[in-house]
């Protein structure tokens, strides 16, 4: 009953905060607003059990991506901040084109067979599935993975961070000296 | 009783709003932000399903984890371009930047 009750309430909190954040037609705002729904999602992960994600949630999603876009704001700047996130003339679509995805989405989901069956399985086995999640959603069962049967892929990750890094200190300082 | 199907919906509704934000906004700093609420609206599906299924390994969210780290470098690289595209022609509006025109 508690979990319902958080669930609803953090699941209002980054619906409302994620409309503003689309909705907002300050762009500092909607930053604001963006922060917040991660902040709301990293305790959905809680919910789920998954701390290792929520912490990673909040440190790399609030912490570093929501800062840098702000610093992207203050650096295209403009005279005044009010009118800067408008709509483009393909506002009404998008809203049709996304409400109707939303409503195959539900439908979907409301009728899969696989959906229900997988939750009522874990209904039924929540009291053992809550004894070994205290262990299987820890940091030194996910460490163990990334570690251990994914290292390729958690080394190739790493690799793409540090391209990333390199082409965005590469485009950013503007590619003058090399022409 | 929270089952798989409320995260599900949860998710669904993050990604569309993630898509009008990623569609019908005119900065492009703006766009980003959209397409950062999509990755995350993806993140959900995935632990949560990994909650729900039956593996033993916490495979969902390993990828959650991986999915977080192309974000950041996505991130990382789109600011830097749209900084560039601000620096040469003084506007981060999507609408302007049709240089590939014909």
């Amino acid at each position: 009953m508690m979990q319902s009750f958080l669930f609803y309430a953090f699941a209002t909190v980054i619906v409302l905060s994620a409309l503003a954040m689309v909705m907002s037609r300050n762009l500092v705002h909607s930053a604001l607003f963006m922060a917040a729904a991660f902040l709301g999602m990293a305790f959905i992960y809680l919910l789920l059990q998954a701390d290792y994600v929520a912490v990673v949630q909040i440190l790399v999603y609030v912490g570093a991506i929501s800062v840098l876009f702000v610093f992207g704001i203050m650096l295209t700047k403009r005279a005044r901040m009010e009118d800067t996130n408008r709509f483009n003339r393909y506002g009404l679509l998008a809203l049709l084109i996304g409400l109707g995805l939303f409503a195959l989405l539900a439908r979907a989901i409301v009728a899969s067979h696989a959906v229900a069956g997988s939750a009522s399985a874990a209904g039924a086995g929540q009291a053992p599935a809550d004894g070994s999640t205290s262990a299987s959603g820890s940091a030194a069962s996910i460490s163990g993975l990334l570690l251990g049967d994914m290292a390729l892929p958690l080394e190739a990750s790493g690799l793409i961070l540090l391209a990333a890094l390199t082409g965005a200190i590469a485009v950013g300082k503007g590619a003058k000296k090399s022409s | 009783m929270i089952g798989l199907s409320q995260y599900l919906i949860l998710s669904a509704l993050l990604f569309c709003i993630g898509f009008i934000g990623a569609v019908a906004k005119r900065n492009a700093i703006a766009v980003l932000m959209g397409v950062e609420l999509m990755l995350n609206a993806v993140n959900l599906n995935l632990v949560a399903f990994d909650r729900f299924g039956s593996h033993a390994a916490p495979l969902g969210q390993a990828f959650a984890v991986f999915i977080i780290a192309v974000a950041a470098a996505e991130v990382a690289v789109g600011l830097a371009v749209i900084l560039t595209l601000y620096r040469r022609r003084a506007s981060t509006t999507v609408d302007d930047l049709d240089a590939l025109k014909g």
